[in-house]
């Protein structure tokens, strides 16, 4: 027996995974399947030998000039450093056009006081087409100028194209997506600008399972500009004053929206029991951790405890109940508070249940928790993740099948947040190399090489947001990285997709049409795997919305079931491999 | 930085740092520089930078120290700075010298061999390891809460709760020792206790937190130190610290009051004769002082006699007509 396999068969005593596969495998229903662009016959794979070889070429290769990708991110820094220019901002991937293909959405930062700037600067939509990237901002997009944060995508609406949420520095914005690229800023009626506030991540998920996506947004900290706060060492000289720690700050709260259906929403933070929780929410990650059927969410908070809200709405009255401590996610093994900035959930042992990940300050460790039954248990040391962490500032994170060989690998965006931090922490660097972590399958992790990875992952950049997609649609996900004052970069995957794989576009119809929120249980052979839809996680971003599963060499066809937010168990039987399928919610 | 040094500052083995460095006669002059740095920067404090020191020592010693005190900050920087490999190397160099029978570093390397352990997944294996500790320095508190750890790591929850509460008696403080209490207690089933258990680990966490610095932060802090001083009253530390943030607010006379009942329970400690002897002067005058020193001072007669004698002469300075 494997490890792998040994391990399925304890994950297999537990019942809740126990009993949700055992009604996963009995019953076929009826679904319409409709077959997307693919490469479905495995003989045409562009690399057909295994990468398991010491000259193995690199995995990821940067593409952002190939494809045109022009995007400069500028944090309107003047040297009075303001402690908003240092937290960079995101990205989200979406197919705004329908055209099938996936186009971004970059946020910018703003002009601070001090700072004049020297070209417009507004957040950028763009189109993909067969030539890469062009600018398809529409006008009401280019007068925006507030300093952006988080960009969210979903069908909030469930007309069928996504819409966007952006979140600021500042109050936010809903754009809906009015179809041949046009989007209407709907914010005030709505009802989700959320305040002159400092936002940081957000995230789309039907709470309530009513079939519409309400939003989670994460309250930052009090910080204003011009609050006359100094810090570092000034008297050294100027260029010995550092941004503010977040301890100089007080944090602020979360806000849930409730999707009422109409088009607008309400904000139900006090009633749902998330007022009062002040955190420093950074990183927010959506998954049903505690497999009850229904979107859980983790905020990682900077330098606070972080929170864990268990979902425990009933009959469509949304409630949560901070259960972080009770389920060892407050802190870290130690028990001490850590900066956490991005997250994710992911089952990276391949027992079948979610496991959590953060990545954080330098001389902390980024920390992976691996759930053990009814709690969380830090791994950060025995997973390896610990060591290469330590001299490192995560950002965006990624919990996702890189090399398609059935477990769920990292990806980290480094860069610490003080512009200075050569003069003031000796032997730490404010440019960090991005880092790729191999699963081994059973949780321990090893640092890939430049070589092996990729070149970028031997350049040093301020990195902040990471999004993953398949964008070219071969089977393998691909990577953007946002930098602070940088410009983004496109990381095409070219070593996935020569093994087998299977990808999922979901579509709603009792549930969010976009699919939001769905898991899915995938049997390969004699491996499970447990896969979701990518709703919040990493740092300010928004991922292909489409599941894709690596599957290693197994390439018979697949089974699989669905769990969709609306409670809906599906499943499909012999799926072919090396292609997307589109699957509809039963009605 | 602050939150960068945090970390250094919450260090956890600071029970045993090095006071007495053997003769650097043997020593060459960057030898004796690199000492002199490392110890600096290994220390549990501000200027904490343990990898620094690891390149340090191993530039003047090698990665094999044949100096006992050198293989013993070397494994020490190693271990904090994650680089296991070294860190055993340097262990492995500490134990081969005869002249490693220094107890204070002796029993930090075997917590460091035990940890090295449990970090790699091996918890069964660490225990006696800490035994080891324990049998050179039988009040290692670290040591007691690391075998509680690694017990609890390889199943043994029941046998481990001891082993942490131990661990707390001579560490009150220990956040970890109080996080893994709770979640002990927790698993064990004994609920109630295990939310009491949390509650003052979040109150450990919140009084602990240096880098608090706004108004509600320090609001936080001193409401968290408060509780403290009736839930966790063997922190006496922690009941200075109330005492020094009691007076910077206006709350003198509580406070020496307060100090005043700590000393009565618990005599033992310069630092809060030192303190009362400052608010006692400025709360009630020197003349009075003089006289309740006495009195505290003659309700005290287990303090050891040298110690005695230092505080007299620390009120003679500071209660002066």
């Amino acid at each position: 027996m494997t490890a792998m396999a040994e391990r399925q068969s304890h994950a297999g005593s537990e019942p809740t995974v126990a009993a949700r596969t055992a009604v996963a495998w009995g019953s076929i229903a009826l679904v319409s399947l409709v077959l997307l662009s693919c490469d479905g016959d495995p003989s045409t794979a562009r690399t057909p030998t295994m990468n398991d070889g010491a000259a193995r070429s690199p995995c990821f290769v940067d593409v952002t000039a190939d494809l045109h990708l022009d995007f400069v991110h500028e944090n309107g820094a003047s040297g009075k450093r303001w402690f908003v220019e240092t937290n960079g901002s995101g990205a989200t991937w979406l197919d705004f056009d329908g055209d099938r293909r996936l186009d971004l959405f970059l946020m910018q930062g703003a002009a601070l006081p001090g700072f004049t700037a020297t070209r417009p600067l507004h957040d950028v939509l763009l189109r993909a087409t067969a030539q890469g990237f062009v600018d398809a901002t529409p006008a009401e997009m280019r007068g925006e100028s507030a300093h952006g944060m988080a960009a969210a995508h979903a069908d909030y609406d469930n007309d069928g194209d996504p819409d966007l949420y952006v979140t600021n520095y500042g109050p936010n914005v809903l754009w809906r997506n009015d179809g041949g690229g046009r989007f209407t800023d709907v914010t005030t009626a709505a009802g989700v600008a959320d305040g002159d506030r400092y936002h940081s991540s957000c995230a789309w998920a039907d709470f309530d399972r009513d079939g519409d996506l309400d939003l989670y947004v994460a309250g930052y900290v009090d910080f204003r500009v011009g609050d006359g706060k100094t810090c570092g060492e000034p008297k050294r000289g100027p260029e010995f004053a550092s941004y503010c720690h977040p301890d100089m700050y007080q944090g602020i709260d979360d806000t849930l929206f409730r999707n009422d259906g109409n088009g607008t929403f309400t904000d139900v933070s006090r009633e749902a029991g998330l007022a009062g929780a002040r955190g420093k929410g950074l990183g927010v990650a959506i998954g049903d951790f505690d497999d009850d059927g229904d979107a859980d969410v983790f905020v990682a908070n900077d330098s606070d405890p972080n929170f864990l809200w268990r979902n425990d709405s009933k009959d469509g009255a949304l409630r949560f109940a901070n259960v972080a401590a009770l389920w060892g996610v407050e802190f870290n093994g130690e028990g001490r508070t850590q900066s956490c900035m991005g997250t994710a959930f992911g089952d990276v042992d391949g027992d079948l249940d979610l496991d959590l990940f953060t990545v954080n300050l330098s001389n902390e460790t980024n920390t992976l928790w691996l759930k053990e039954g009814d709690h969380f248990r830090d791994r950060s040391y025995a997973s390896g993740m610990a060591g290469p962490s330590m001299p490192n500032v995560g950002f965006g994170t990624l919990l996702a099948d890189l090399d398609n060989d059935g477990d769920q690998d990292v990806v980290v965006a480094n860069g610490h947040v003080l512009d200075n931090a050569e003069l003031l922490l000796p032997g730490i660097t404010y440019r960090q190399q991005a880092q790729l972590c191999w699963n081994d399958g059973t949780a321990r992790f090893t640092v890939a090489t430049p070589s092996d990875a990729g070149s970028y992952f031997g350049e040093r950049h301020v990195g902040r947001g990471l999004a993953a997609a398949d964008f070219d649609d071969d089977g393998d996900l691909d990577l953007l990285f946002t930098h602070n004052r940088e410009q983004a970069q496109l990381l095409r995957n070219e070593r996935g997709s020569s093994r087998s794989w299977i990808g999922f576009e979901l579509v709603g119809k009792r549930s969010p049409s976009d699919g939001s929120g769905a898991e899915l249980l995938v049997r390969a052979g004699d491996r499970t795997l447990r896969r979701a839809t990518r709703i919040g996680e990493s740092y300010l971003c928004g991922h292909d919305r489409r599941v894709l599963v690596g599957l290693g060499d197994a390439r018979d066809p697949v089974d699989i079931e669905i769990l969709w937010p609306s409670g809906t168990r599906q499943t499909l039987q012999q799926l072919p491999t090396r292609q997307y399928h589109r699957v509809e919610e039963p009605r | 930085m602050p939150r960068a040094l945090r970390f250094l500052l919450l260090g956890v083995l600071a029970a045993c740092d090095s006071k007495s460095a053997p003769p650097t006669a043997d020593l060459t002059a960057d030898q004796t520089a690199a000492l002199d740095q490392a110890r600096v920067l290994v220390a549990v404090g501000a200027k904490a930078e343990p990898h620094q020191a690891l390149e340090l020592l191993t530039t003047a010693f090698g990665p094999a120290p044949r100096h006992a005190e050198a293989a013993f900050l070397m494994a020490r920087a190693a271990f904090r700075d994650e680089q296991r490999p070294r860190c055993t190397q340097a262990l492995d160099a500490y134990f081969a010298l005869p002249a490693a029978d220094h107890p204070d570093w002796s029993a930090e390397a075997w917590v460091l061999r035990g940890w090295l352990l449990e970090r790699e997944g091996r918890f069964a294996e660490a225990p006696p390891l800490y035994a080891k500790a324990l049998e050179i320095q039988p009040r290692y508190g670290y040591a007691m809460f690391r075998t509680g750890n690694a017990l609890a790591e390889a199943g043994d929850e029941a046998a481990a709760l001891p082993w942490v509460e131990r661990a707390l008696v001579e560490r009150p403080a220990l956040l970890e020792g109080h996080f893994l209490r709770a979640q002990l207690l927790r698993r064990l089933g004994r609920g109630e206790e295990a939310e009491r258990a949390t509650e003052i680990h979040r109150l450990v966490n919140q009084a602990g937190d240096n880098g608090a610095s706004t108004r509600e932060a320090l609001q936080e802090k001193f409401a968290a130190l408060e509780q403290l001083e009736t839930r966790l009253p063997q922190w006496v530390e922690g009941r200075l610290q109330l005492a020094r943030m009691r007076t910077k607010v206006g709350q003198g006379a509580l406070a020496l009051q307060q100090l005043t009942a700590l000393l009565r329970e618990r005599p033992v400690g310069r630092d809060g004769w030192q303190l009362w002897i400052e608010l006692a002067r400025v709360q009630i005058g020197n003349a009075s002082a003089r006289t309740e020193f006495d009195q505290l001072l003659g309700a005290a007669p287990d303090l050891p006699t040298e110690l005695r004698s230092e505080l007299r002469a620390l009120a003679a300075r500071g209660l002066r007509q």
